[in-house]
């Protein structure tokens, strides 16, 4: 008997630890599918054009019933979410179409080659714009998961880092087979595909290298340089004045609305400024019709207790809510990089004379053109009357063109309150006067985010040190504070 | 499995070949009461053969006729007993006036006795846990137990859960880390379907050495259920039945102010009517309106001025075109309310022959709850049988099925449409009568509401945008037209079979299963869609809340979850002369398999009022997993004990999972001693009726999730133009990741003083939890947010003490006095993630840049810091800008911890004319903090009585600063040099928020409470006429909370708050009264 029983135990115990593949999920694969990666990605890519926050800095949105961020309440904003998310999609793109044992895999969704660029490019957009808005950043040592705490780089180093890699991406292209879930550029034709992403690769480039305009002011200078090999590049940049080049998502509605759509979606937290829709009104401009759904702007910069409540209850049904109704539905499109803002950079180098194409005053109405007929106003009478506006024709000293151009580009790239902000605080036109009861210190409008809390309990050491990096502005706004605060300045902003 | 069973059969063959030749003889003994005597000792008189009785007072014995059997018991007189030719001898025996032997029951039904026990194990008869019926378990043991927190939830909430939380907290990565639930030894995942009506005790398991059986489901403790069963020896038919009726009112709701009006002007506006306006409004040219839009009461001052409340504008109404005063309405939250009704019956049958006990229980729970339109009905049916088949065979089953049905929102979070509403943004001038009477009233097809917009936004092309709501409903119209019905039915039990080889050694084979079905819809009607602007609807089900947002829906849900185990246990128990041995084996089997799918309608219904998931306007957004899990262990424990005195236990167990990493299993091992040192001093120290030692050290196994070691990526379950999406997996795994031991070492003193009318229990314990798996937030530009791996570890150390003092005990009045306290010494996290950054396992919904308090561990603090947002200070004392307003600190603000200090409770029971009995039951926690985002909101919104106080200058705050009024703030500037200002009393709560400044919506935890308080008197049924049918016929007043004695904030209940750092948006307080009747045939 006891003899059984222990042969019995021994055997048994043999087959306690077999559980075969229970533990292996029915609900999921272990193996990405790049494809979806890349269409998740896509989906989400306007986020950074349409993000609400900078918008307020730009002043071309104001809140309607509950003023914070437009008053400069010092909120942190993380951008961790944006790493862990779109930025390592694509770096996992990368990854699982180099990595020699799943690239065959891969390969079912399209040419690895072109699968690692177009990863690539939306990286380097990604990247871009988060240092706009925070300076240094990590990027060197980010998004390789073995590394919990990666260092940030200087905003110098990042910027020279990107501009890299787009260099060398736009040569990487092969003409294997179409790239699956490209729901941006994808196309029956794979070499206009291809072509397309070149050139956002080239505009990216070139609008990147414009933004250093402060620290590499002059022709022949890094920045110039730079600007000429993209714009000069033979797969050209996104110029073409009918939009068919831009970088822009369609949505399909349903399921995956316009963010702009969704913005309204039985909320109304914010509308066009009564600053932009002056500045329209000052000039004629008949983009209005497009960019507000009236032209009733809401007051900019006051808060509710004092102000924005009483004038709420009066105008809650007629404010100027962002884009005309007819540009704001489930399935509008969303332009991200467009000709516009590429003719701009392009008009502004010429009259800087980093390249000697064309002539900035052709360019600039081109670049006036091509925004124009993005928003849908083709009447030719319509355009040449704007661009023989004493405010709009390219006339003046060299600092009133410029200011003039700084001015249509700024109207252009509404609502991308990133660009728009960017632009402002790069040019310092037009010049934007800060909230009347902004609640900071300083009263400044913001120059930067503040790093997030996230990355100030994860990461401490790293963004400790980033912080202390950050220079007092020059000149410095009353009460402003060296280090991490919305005052300080990022590299290219100094 | 077909092998284990064979060699199941097989041994229980050879025990019957064994043993029979010989005669044996089935005995029980019992007290007078026809209750069980456990554990008793049975001699053969001028003999050493012998036997022990079980826990149920059974044994069996081996003898011939003319023997002469000695039984003796703890607390009971010895008995001789002469054997003659019957073939089951019962005994009684008589108490000797000491207390009655509490029996401990651990994992797979071990029951050992409370002397012997070496780890804190506390005992809670039906008696004590009941003095107050009760619905819910958790909330019956609420200051019973010391060491354990209860943290109760509104009974505004259906159904809701409540938790548990025993000892402090071990889990470094946050998140609830609750004890389990077993009732007759299967392992449930819920306290909420256990009957206190069929509870016999409760056994609370905290020490890891009593747990360590129950594996890794027993890691942070085990509440024990036996349920009831027929008692043996009672004779006939029992039968009895346990009526009540309780009701329930709102009791906390927070301080309101009542001088100012709805809206966000001070003024009133003067209404003037123009063409293209309705006819109706004719009547109220001229006369004065508030802010109906802005949902805040930063309104003029309520002084039965004239004005044009919200329900004139609304035609067809006798109010319609009528002026009214505006008046303060100091009780409109809480007469939104409606009483609670709870009825609940008890009936239950029990028959015991000779060879056989049954036991059947139905409860029916009849419950109408505070919200209007919410209910919940539950049937519970109870069944235990045990059936002699032989002397050798014994079968035994224990099976409850629970069907509820309810239909409850059990939304307390942010802008929920009661509590949300009230208590954040709401207009202190509204008259509830008003609001329910006009509750279905419509206008241009939506509903009426007192959130509509202001008359000069009326456009006669789109009139409803007028008379719909802005951000709120009418409340009851939001009730009235939101349904989420819940159907659950829960099946668990087991069955088993005891072979008895002999009196000493036995083997029992069980089936357990643990099975729950469930089935959801939620319907979000047409209406409501139309009715508001920018209302927060609960509809976000399971997929698509943005798309979804304001939008009716309907979503259904069903989920299947079943747990089996198989269990085999060989138990063995000796008593060789001075020294009693005991010991079981055993082998586990479990698998566990959870099933669901939900789904839900997006972007609102194409059919109006069709509620199908094929109407939506969008692809319906679903769920579905399916998650597998298996496990296996073996055991062994061992006890011996000499003279009863000096005990010592072992247990080991191994477990081996699918969710641990391929080859790798978990052994845990734990001892401990017990020395009843009162026996050797009996004689010198007569007034120590009983004084133990104990000791012991114990480890609990830590296991991880299914799937949990691997990447899993999902497809998203859209598809944007027929591509499919998929994001990196936020959460990975540590390549290292595996399972884990956390240890205990326990040192106990239990002392009984003047014939046990004084008891004292202290237990101090350190607690290791090293390495345990917990997900941990890393910086998300690695690339991902979250890993999993054995990054946490965190120690404590605490001080658990129970006093059980008899003050009073003459003839005609007694007095019984329990009073438990917990004290954490320490509950410090020494580790956490995989670069002990803090984890962040907390916090509230964050907007605009505006983040409430966040709940954290760091490395080297207490669990649970609260950290936040708040005003920098200089040598503490608040930094002011130039205009008055507090300065934010850059850093965030330390707040403290949100573990209470210290926890205790005190129950009296008075016992008068041996009839009248009267209970009172406190129960009291001591620090600990908690954020109230209702808090936040209602001072911004002007809806507290801080809002509307006066200054030092005897003038309001909402006036004028230039007029005397304001706020009056003191601090220092950023030189440090003290300033004061007067500061509008709106601008400076909007401040507060729109500069994230938390440091006034803190609060402390602590509180004392009158928990239950009943009154009950026992018929003398025995000199009534009916005594002949009737045993016993008890009637009782109780009432549940009807004190909050103490708390530092009144304005939120401290022992309900319904998340982990605080409170959102919280259910109110309730208090109860209600009637019970008890009656045993």
């Amino acid at each position: 008997m006891p003899v059984t029983l222990a042969a019995m135990l021994i055997s048994g115990c043999e087959k306690l630890k077999d559980f075969g593949d229970t533990n292996v999920s029915p609900n999921a694969t272990t193996i990405p599918n790049t494809a979806a990666l890349l269409t998740n990605v896509l989906a989400g890519v306007s986020a950074r054009a349409t993000q609400q926050n900078p918008g307020y800095f730009a002043q071309y949105f104001a809140e309607t019933q509950y003023p914070t961020v437009s008053l400069y309440s010092t909120p942190q904003f993380d951008f961790d979410g944006i790493y862990a998310g779109a930025l390592y999609d694509c770096q996992n793109i990368i990854n699982v179409n180099t990595d020699p044992s799943t690239a065959g895999i891969a390969a079912a969704n399209g040419s690895n080659q072109n699968q690692v660029a177009i990863a690539k490019i939306l990286k380097a957009y990604y990247f871009w714009t988060i240092s706009d808005a925070w300076g240094d950043i990590p990027y060197s040592e980010a998004l390789t998961i073995s590394n919990n705490t990666p260092k940030y780089d200087r905003q110098e180093d990042v910027y020279k880092g990107i501009i890299a890699e787009l260099t060398a991406v736009v040569e990487q292209f092969d003409n294997g087979a179409p790239v699956k879930g490209d729901i941006v550029f994808g196309s029956s034709d794979n070499a206009t595909t291809i072509g397309k992403w070149k050139k956002l690769a080239n505009s990216i480039r070139l609008l990147m290298a414009l933004r250093l305009s402060k620290k590499y002011p002059n022709g022949g200078e890094y920045a110039a340089q730079q600007f000429n090999l993209a714009n000069s590049h033979p797969a050209g940049v996104i110029e073409k004045e009918d939009n068919s080049d831009n970088f822009a998502v369609v949505y399909p509605g349903g399921n995956f609305r316009s963010p702009w759509f969704a913005a309204y979606d039985a909320r109304d937290d914010v509308g066009e400024s009564l600053q932009f829709v002056n500045l329209l009104g000052s000039l004629a401009d008949s983009r209005q019709i497009a960019y507000g759904s009236s032209t009733n702007g809401v007051p900019y910069g006051r808060d509710r207790a004092s102000f924005m409540n009483a004038w709420f209850a009066a105008n809650s049904t007629t404010y100027a809510k962002v884009l005309a109704p007819n540009l704001r539905q489930p399935n509008s499109r969303v332009d991200i990089i467009h000709a516009a803002a590429v003719l701009f950079a392009k008009a502004e180098a010429r009259h800087r004379e980093w390249i000697v194409e064309s002539t900035a005053e052709e360019l600039y109405k081109k670049a006036i053109t091509a925004s124009f007929q993005q928003w849908g106003i083709t009447d030719n009478a319509v355009l040449n009357t704007y661009l023989a506006g004493t405010e709009v024709v390219f006339s003046g000293d060299f600092s009133a063109r410029l200011t003039k151009l700084a001015r249509q580009r700024y109207i252009a790239l509404y609502p991308d309150g990133l660009q728009g902000w960017s632009e402002w605080r790069r040019t310092g036109f037009p010049a934007l006067a800060p909230a009347l009861d902004a609640v900071n210190t300083s009263k400044a409008i913001p120059r930067r985010f503040v790093y997030g809390t996230n990355d100030y309990s994860t990461n401490p050491a790293a963004v400790a040190a980033a912080a202390a990096a950050i220079p007092l502005p020059v000149p410095t706004p009353n009460g402003a504070i060296a280090g991490d605060t919305q005052d300080g300045r990022v590299w290219w902003d100094q | 499995m077909r092998r284990f069973l064979s060699l199941f059969t097989m041994l229980m063959l050879c025990g019957v070949l064994a043993s029979a030749q010989t005669r044996v003889v089935a005995g029980k003994v019992t007290d007078k009461d026809g209750t069980t005597v456990p554990f008793a000792s049975v001699k053969i008189k001028g003999s050493k053969a012998g036997a022990q009785a079980d826990a149920v007072g059974a044994y069996t014995i081996r003898i011939k006729e003319g023997d002469v059997l000695e039984i003796s018991a703890a607390n009971f007189k010895a008995v001789e007993v002469a054997v003659g030719t019957q073939s089951t001898i019962v005994t009684t025996l008589e108490k000797t006036g000491e207390l009655t032997e509490v029996v401990v029951t651990s994992a797979f039904g071990i029951k050992r006795t409370a002397r012997s026990v070496s780890a804190n194990a506390q005992v809670v008869t039906s008696e004590q846990l009941n003095t107050v019926r009760q619905t819910n378990v958790n909330n019956a043991l609420a200051g019973k137990v010391s060491g354990i927190q209860v943290r109760s939830q509104s009974s505004a909430a259906l159904g809701r859960e409540t938790n548990i939380r025993v000892r402090g907290e071990s889990n470094a990565g946050g998140g609830a880390s609750g004890p389990i639930y077993v009732v007759d030894g299967t392992i449930m995942p819920s306290s909420n379907d256990i009957n206190p009506d069929d509870i016999e005790d409760i056994s609370v398991l905290q020490g890891p050495q009593s747990a360590s059986l129950f594996g890794p489901d027993g890691s942070n403790g085990a509440i024990v259920i036996t349920t009831r069963r027929a008692r043996k020896g009672a004779k006939g038919i029992g039968v009895d039945i346990n009526t009540g009726i309780q009701f329930d009112k709102i009791y906390i709701l927070p301080n309101y102010q009542n001088s100012y009006a709805g809206g966000g002007d001070y003024d009133l506006s003067r209404f003037t009517w123009s063409p293209g306006m309705p006819e109706l409004w004719k009547s109220l040219d001229g006369k004065f309106y508030p802010d109906y839009t802005d949902d805040a009461s930063w309104g003029p001052r309520m002084v039965g001025q004239e004005y044009i409340p919200w329900y004139a504008w609304y035609p067809g109404t006798e109010y319609s075109g009528k002026t009214a005063s505006l008046l303060p309405q100091p009780n409109n939250a809480r007469d939104f309310f409606n009483t609670g009704v709870t009825i609940l019956n008890n009936v239950s049958f029990s028959k015991v022959s000779e060879a056989s006990s049954v036991r059947l229980s139905y409860t029916n729970q009849d419950m109408k709850g505070l919200i209007p339109n919410s209910f919940l009905k539950r049937h519970n049916l109870n069944f235990n049988a045990t059936m002699d088949l032989s002397t050798h065979w014994l079968l035994s089953t224990n099976l409850t099925y629970i069907s509820q049905q309810s239909n409850a929102e059990n939304d307390d979070g942010y802008s929920n449409n009661s509590t949300g509403n009230f208590n954040s943004w709401f207009h202190r001038d509204l008259d509830m009568g008003k609001i329910r009477e006009l509750q279905n009233l419509q206008t241009e097809g939506v509903l009426a509401s007192w959130n509509h917009a202001s008359p000069t936004a009326y456009d006669a092309a789109t009139p409803s945008n007028f008379y719909r709501g802005n951000f709120w409903y009418n409340p009851y119209a939001y009730y009235n037209n939101i349904r989420f019905a819940n159907q659950r039915d829960r099946l668990f039990g087991d069955i088993s079979l005891t072979y008895k080889f002999n009196n000493d050694f036995s083997i029992r084979g069980t089936y357990r299963k643990q099975q729950l079905t469930t089935n959801e819809e939620r319907y979000v009607n047409n209406i409501l869609q139309a009715s508001a602007g920018q209302a927060s609807i609960n509809n976000s089900y399971v997929d698509g809340g943005a798309v979804n947002s304001g939008k009716a829906m309907y979503g259904t849900g069903q989920t299947y979850a079943n747990r089996n185990v198989l269990e085999a246990v060989a138990s063995y128990r000796k008593k060789i002369k001075d020294f009693q041995l005991g010991g079981n084996a055993g082998i586990e089997i479990t698998k566990i398999r959870a099933k669901d799918v939900f789904s839900n309608t997006l972007g609102g219904l194409s059919v109006v009022d069709l509620y199908t998931l094929n109407n939506s306007i969008n692809p319906i957004g679903y769920a579905n997993t399916r998650t597998n899990q298996d496990r296996r262990a073996l055991f062994l424990r061992g006890d011996i004990g000499w003279k009863n005195m000096l005990f010592a236990e072992f247990v080991t167990r191994g477990d081996w999972a699918s969710t641990l990493p391929k080859g790798k299993s978990l052994f845990s091992k734990s001892f401990g001693t017990s020395f009843i040192f009162s026996d050797l001093v009996k004689d010198n120290l007569p007034w120590l009726s009983y004084g133990k030692l104990r000791a012991s050290y114990g480890e609990v196994t830590r296991f991880l999730a299914p799937y949990a070691l691997s990447v899993n990526y999902v497809l998203n379950t859209q598809t944007w133009n027929g591509n499919g999406l998929m994001g990196t997996p936020n959460a990975i795994p540590d390549p290292a990741l595996t399972g884990a031991l956390a240890t205990t070492t326990e040192l106990g003193l239990d002392l009984r003083f003047l014939n046990n009318r004084i008891g004292i229990s202290a237990t101090y314990y350190i607690g290791e939890d090293k390495n345990a798996p917990v997900t941990a937030q890393v910086s998300g530009t690695s690339g991902v947010t979250f890993k999993t791996g054995n990054y946490g570890s965190v120690r404590r150390k605490g001080l658990d003490l129970q006093f059980n003092v008899k003050p009073i005990q003459s003839r005609n009045l007694a007095w019984d006095f329990n009073a438990t306290f917990s004290k954490q010494l320490e509950n410090i996290v020494t580790a956490t993630g995989p670069d002990n950054a803090p984890i962040i396992f907390s916090g509230g919904a964050s907007f605009n840049g505006i983040n409430p308090p966040i709940t954290q561990n760091a490395v080297g603090q207490k669990w649970g810091q609260m950290y936040g947002s708040g005003v920098k200070r200089i040598n503490g004392v608040q930094v002011l800008d130039g205009e008055g307003f507090p300065v934010k600190d850059p850093d965030l603000v330390y707040f403290g911890s949100v573990l209470p200090d210290y926890t205790g409770g005190v129950q009296n029971t008075f016992t008068l004319f041996k009839n009248f009995i009267i209970n009172f039951n406190i129960d009291y926690q001591v620090g600990g903090k908690f954020f109230s985002l209702s808090d936040m909101w209602g001072s911004y919104s002007g809806l507290l009585a801080r809002t509307a106080t006066l200054n030092d200058k005897g003038n309001s705050i909402r006036d004028a600063p230039a007029d005397g009024g304001g706020i009056k703030v003191t601090g220092v500037d950023e030189s440090g040099k003290p300033v004061t200002h007067y500061v509008g009393a709106q601008d400076y709560f909007h401040a507060l928020v729109e500069r994230n400044i938390f440091d006034d919506y803190i609060y402390d935890l602590s509180f004392v409470k009158l928990r239950e308080l009943s009154f009950g008197y026992r018929i003398p049924v025995n000199k009534l006429k009916s005594g002949k049918y009737i045993n016993s016929i008890t009637f009782s007043i109780v009432s549940r909370n009807p004190w909050l004695i103490w708390a530092k904030t009144k304005d939120f209940d401290p022992a309900e708050i319904n998340s982990v750092f605080g409170e959102d948006g919280q259910l109110p307080g309730t208090r109860s009264i209600g009637v019970n009747l008890k009656i045993g045939f």
